[in-house]
């Protein structure tokens, strides 16, 4: 960590470096595209604005080369599927997740893990997109599948107990309270007594890991001084180390389009009439309290709150407790959902076929994720 | 939408300088002829910070850069901010109600990664707030969420750990693009 005093301003090396010829850089980006990413997700940069013929321009890549990693990706991730492994040529036998099961400790059921805020004003409160997005309790479960397979994998190395700490099912609480439970602004009065606008601090943050720099870094990367023409002490280890094996078997769940959806509904609702209409009944009843306030979520500085500061001051605590007040006695949170489960509905009808194939792309990962769970936490 | 975002950020300005500056009602002083005119405030010390994250050589934290990811490589290459922990608000902070920190994007801030804040000089230097293009999150347990406004609130997008690989980067969503204000560590 470093704190610089230079001023913000591009420096005689960056004038140097933007004089480059760009197509020096443009062949070394290309030199460095990720030799991994046969699986990855069917993104698109594309925003909804966009015609379809122009939303999906990184499916089809112009390389040849690529087709063909993406042919034997598939090849790779159908023998996945079918129980055969993606072992390379000359590597030991792959273990399967259940080879660490026994090391790791009895896991919550994913059927018990929350997908909706547990209190508040939000309590309980979905959106129809939520069926299209990855929800926390997946990004959960898909760690757990990932770490896993690290585990098992850099075990083949020898490298025993590798990896972070086990997952918490806290953190989809945590995440679901958060994301969901702030949409709105704040609606836990319970929190907004103790904690002002400032998040709670009571629930166990997520330890920080990484691998050890070294021979183990190298074996899960899959490039260092340790690996030789990806040989490792005499055993072939996967293209991309184990992190690459596991990114293969389990590819990160994205879905931009319906993250795309869900933003510009939820602009489009702070439009809607009966959402103004309660918004400004909200800010009279603050008004009422003593607090100027446009909106429930602009900007504090002008009250003078700071939430950088370490912890909620008094006026923090007064203002964020007559907030939630406020929108439980206008009914806010709830006018506010419900006008944005209407726009979602009609956005996802309108969008249908976009947002069906990306939610089946999404669904496919999360069926196996949720498998690989099963196995790997019983 | 827009004008509530410009709204805040000159709240936030506001509130930040005002943390430096002592402001002295003019309108109902008396001519004061004896009195020399007051000097002026010294401007608030301000550094900038753009590596807030503990990894060494930062390989494994979360990164917000200022433009969008290859379109051929899925990196970003941009300069950025680093992080692996919660930070409330992407314009900065004051550690002691006096001097101010700014969040800015630098390059060359990932060692080990060529491919990463590293190939471009392009607004160096540059506040984070409201000017963030895309993100990865290097981290190998956290997930994290880029919200829209400051204090957490309002619609996020998540990122799952890529455990310093940085990649697949990702856009941020078109409504949140250079409208990041605030980032949460789960």
């Amino acid at each position: 960590m470093s704190t610089a005093t230079t001023p913000a301003l591009a420096t005689g090396d960056t004038a140097a470096r933007l004089a480059a010829p760009s197509g020096a850089a443009t062949t070394r980006r290309r030199a460095q595209r990720h030799p991994h990413d046969v699986n990855a997700r069917a993104a698109t940069d594309a925003d909804w604005d966009m015609p379809s013929s122009h939303a999906m321009p990184t499916t089809e890549r112009p390389f040849t080369l690529r087709k063909i990693q993406g042919i034997a990706g598939a090849a790779a991730l159908t023998a996945l599927l079918a129980g055969c492994g993606t072992q390379q040529a000359g590597a030991p036998p792959q273990s399967p997740p259940t080879s660490v099961a026994n090391t790791m400790p009895p896991r919550a059921a994913l059927s018990d893990l929350p997908t909706a805020p547990t209190k508040g004003l939000s309590k309980g409160l979905t959106l129809p997109l939520d069926q299209y997005t990855t929800q926390p309790a997946d990004g959960y479960a898909w760690k757990v599948a990932v770490h896993a397979q690290w585990r098992s994998c850099m075990a083949r190395y020898g490298f025993q107990d590798f990896g972070p700490p086990p997952v918490s099912a806290q953190s989809v609480t945590t995440e679901t309270n958060a994301a969901m439970g702030r949409r709105y602004g704040i609606s836990d009065l319970d929190l907004a007594k103790k904690y002002g606008y400032h998040l709670a601090t009571d629930t166990k943050e997520t330890p920080y890991w990484e691998p050890a720099p070294g021979a183990e870094s190298d074996v899960f990367t899959g490039a260092g001084p340790s690996v030789e023409g990806g040989v490792y002490q005499g055993q072939k280890i996967p293209e991309g180390g184990c992190r690459g094996e596991a990114r293969r078997m389990f590819p990160m769940p994205q879905t931009p389009q319906a993250e795309r959806v869900g933003f510009r509904a939820f602009q489009q609702s702070q439009k809607d009439a009966d959402v103004v209409k309660s918004i400004a009944q909200w800010s009279s009843c603050m008004k009422r309290k003593g607090f100027e306030r446009n909106h429930p979520l602009e900007d504090l500085g002008k009250l003078g709150i700071s939430l950088s500061s370490p912890k909620a001051g008094k006026k923090e605590i007064a203002v964020a407790v007559a907030d939630v007040e406020c929108k439980k006695k206008t009914g806010l949170v709830k006018v506010w959902n419900t006008e944005e489960r209407g726009i979602q509905a009609k956005a996802i009808s309108e969008h249908k076929s976009r947002l069906a194939k990306e939610k089946s792309t999404k669904d496919k990962t999360i069926v196996k994720v949720r498998q690989a769970y099963g196995v790997a936490g019983n | 939408m827009s004008m509530r975002k410009t709204t805040a950020v000159a709240s936030a300005i506001g509130a930040l300088s005002a943390l430096a500056f002592s402001v002295t009602p003019a309108a109902a002083a008396p001519p004061a002829p004896a009195a020399p005119p007051a000097p002026p405030a010294p401007p608030a010390p301000i550094s900038y910070e753009s590596d807030a994250c503990s990894s060494s050589g930062n390989g494994y934290c979360f990164i917000l850069h200022v433009n969008s990811r290859g379109g051929q490589t899925w990196y970003s290459d941009s300069p950025c901010f680093v992080a692996n922990k919660d930070i409330s608000d992407h314009y900065g902070y004051s550690p002691n109600g006096v001097s101010l920190v700014r969040y800015v994007c630098r390059p060359g801030q990932i060692s080990g990664s060529p491919a990463v804040c590293n190939l471009s000089n392009s607004h160096d230097g540059q506040g984070i707030k409201n000017n963030a293009a895309s993100a990865s999150n290097g981290e190998c347990s956290a997930n994290y969420r880029v919200y829209f406004n400051s204090g957490h609130g309002g619609p996020s997008q998540a990122f799952l750990p890529t455990c310093g690989d940085y990649w697949p980067s990702e856009n941020l969503v078109t409504a949140l693009k250079n409208n990041n204000a605030s980032h949460d560590r789960y």
